[in-house]
């Protein structure tokens, strides 16, 4: 279960700029400290029960990626209060969990142990992991020499490597060859029939209407629409072709 | 209270840290032939060089005692704070591109990197003991509280990389500033000269720094073969467990701002 409710997010823009101390000191001295405030969500409230999969839509700069944020708990929100039940398992990107210099093995433990696995857990789980990525010949083999679509396969079966109650999905699926497209989309989908609430970002709103039963259209930050993934996905679509 | 509160996730996480060392310790050896070796080999020339310099050209030979092994007492541990804090003050920077992204307790990666920091100390702690035996300085029973003193130093170095990584995130300036405080504080410790030699007026200000006195600590025990006194087990815990409690109460202030300093 996931409820958030009216939850703001502010963003200090100049504050972000000032980085030495010089430029400080300058700033200060000239009485210029700016204040630009940019509030990056805006009272957005809604509520999903576990096994729902919400799709979040948007244009570029709608604030979806900073509502995932703020739900998996890297961001603490300015206003507002979320509640999730359930551990979650946000999906990272690209290797962002990885270190070029160790092998796929090394990788997969240090990037489970981020994830929050446990050893023993990830040792009876490393066959499957190698099994589905299919990268069972290059585990010896630093990753720095991975192309990004093996990156991406290793990344993905060590984020599903359980059935975390709930799962944070930005925009990762579109990579990889179209075989591993299509096993990534079955894997997910058993995951979603195993009763796993899900958080999916998408710019396709084909996709969410496929994959979704519910959806949460924002802009500029602000909640435009919450419900069925249909309705949500028919009047954004609507919306933009007109 | 509330610090322990803080720390409560640390067994949660304790395969992470274990992790994230191995990590350190892999990449820093991965691509260099003598490896391991130089951990070893790096403070054993560092205090050959001292020994020449000092010895032959400003006529130092600290009188009776073992002029080797008083350089490299004072340089092993003084080598395991800047190696540990100069690893921790990049430590959070260095880790926004998974901060951003999952929730971990950002303690976590000054942490591992002071644990590293230990690791590699472990190296020089060889060559410690290798000049020791070489030059046939005794070892006693009492070596045994030197277990304190390294304890006390951790504390201490892990409260410094908890303030300057937090720091480092607001201030980039850090970097360099802090390369010359540490010259600085290099300087202002005997480590390869008296504490007599600075003279009366200046002796209780250099007293009070603390890795004056981890030095001692180790010294006394390691040259003089004598039981330090109860200020110094006194001075060389407080100052650690202090600097720790101020370096967790200040990053834990400011650790929900470094998201907005990326």
């Amino acid at each position: 279960m996931i409820q958030v409710s009216h939850v703001s997010m502010r963003f200090n823009l100049g504050i972000e700029k000032i980085n030495t101390l010089k430029e400080r000191f300058i700033k200060t001295a000239k009485r210029e400290m700016p204040k630009n405030e940019f509030w990056a969500l805006k009272d957005i409230s809604f509520h999903i029960e576990q096994g729902d999969v919400l799709g979040v839509v948007g244009a570029n700069g709608a604030g979806k990626s900073t509502l995932l944020k703020v739900v998996s708990g890297v961001l603490k929100p300015t206003e507002g209060t979320v509640n999730v039940q359930g551990k979650i398992a946000p999906m990272l990107e690209l290797g962002a969990g990885f270190d070029s210099e160790l092998t796929a093995r090394e990788n997969i433990f240090l990037n489970g142990a981020i994830l929050g696995y446990k050893k023993k857990f990830l040792e009876s789980k490393y066959n499957e992991i190698v099994e589905f990525s299919e990268l069972q010949d290059f585990m010896d083999v630093p990753v720095r020499n991975f192309s990004s679509g093996m990156l991406a396969r290793l990344a993905f079966s060590i984020s599903t490597l359980v059935n975390p109650e709930v799962l944070i999905v930005d925009e990762i699926l579109s990579v990889g060859d179209l075989a591993f497209q299509k096993k990534s989309y079955d894997k997910m989908e058993k995951m979603i029939h195993g009763g796993t609430t899900v958080l999916f970002v998408s710019h396709a709103a084909d996709t969410i209407q496929k994959m979704c039963n519910k959806a949460i259209w924002l802009d500029k930050g602000k909640l435009i629409m919450f419900g069925s993934a249909q309705e949500v996905c028919a009047e954004y679509i609507q919306h933009y072709d007109n | 209270m509330k610090i322990v509160q803080y720390l409560k996730g640390l067994g949660e996480f304790s395969f992470l840290l274990q992790q994230l060392v191995k990590r350190d310790f892999k990449v820093k050896y991965k691509r260099s032939i003598l490896g391991v070796l130089w951990s070893v080999l790096y403070p054993l020339f560092m205090m050959a060089i001292m020994v020449t310099v000092f010895q032959n050209l400003f006529r130092m030979t600290g009188g009776e005692i073992n002029y080797p092994v008083y350089i490299i007492t004072g340089l092993v541990l003084f080598n395991f704070l800047t190696d540990a804090t100069n690893l921790a003050l990049v430590s959070v920077i260095g880790s926004f591109s998974l901060i951003t992204k999952i929730y971990i307790p950002k303690y976590i990666f000054p942490l591992s990197k002071v644990l590293t920091g230990v690791v590699n100390w472990f190296f020089q702690l060889i060559a410690l003991y290798g000049v020791i035996i070489a030059t046939k300085q005794p070892i006693t029973i009492l070596h045994f509280w030197l277990l304190f003193d390294v304890l006390c130093l951790f504390l201490f170095t892990l409260g410094m990389g908890l303030i300057l990584s937090a720091l480092m995130v607001f201030f980039r300036d850090m970097q360099y500033l802090y390369s010359l405080i540490v010259l600085a504080w290099t300087y202002m410790t005997p480590i390869f000269y008296d504490i007599s030699i600075v003279g009366k007026q200046l002796e209780p200000l250099f007293r009070a720094n603390p890795m004056y006195q981890y030095i001692t600590f180790a010294r006394n025990i390691i040259l003089y073969n004598r039981m330090p006194t109860i200020q110094q087990f006194l001075f060389i815990f407080i100052a650690g467990i202090t600097t720790l409690i101020v370096g967790l109460t200040f990053f834990k202030k400011v650790q929900d701002k470094f998201i907005y300093y990326i």
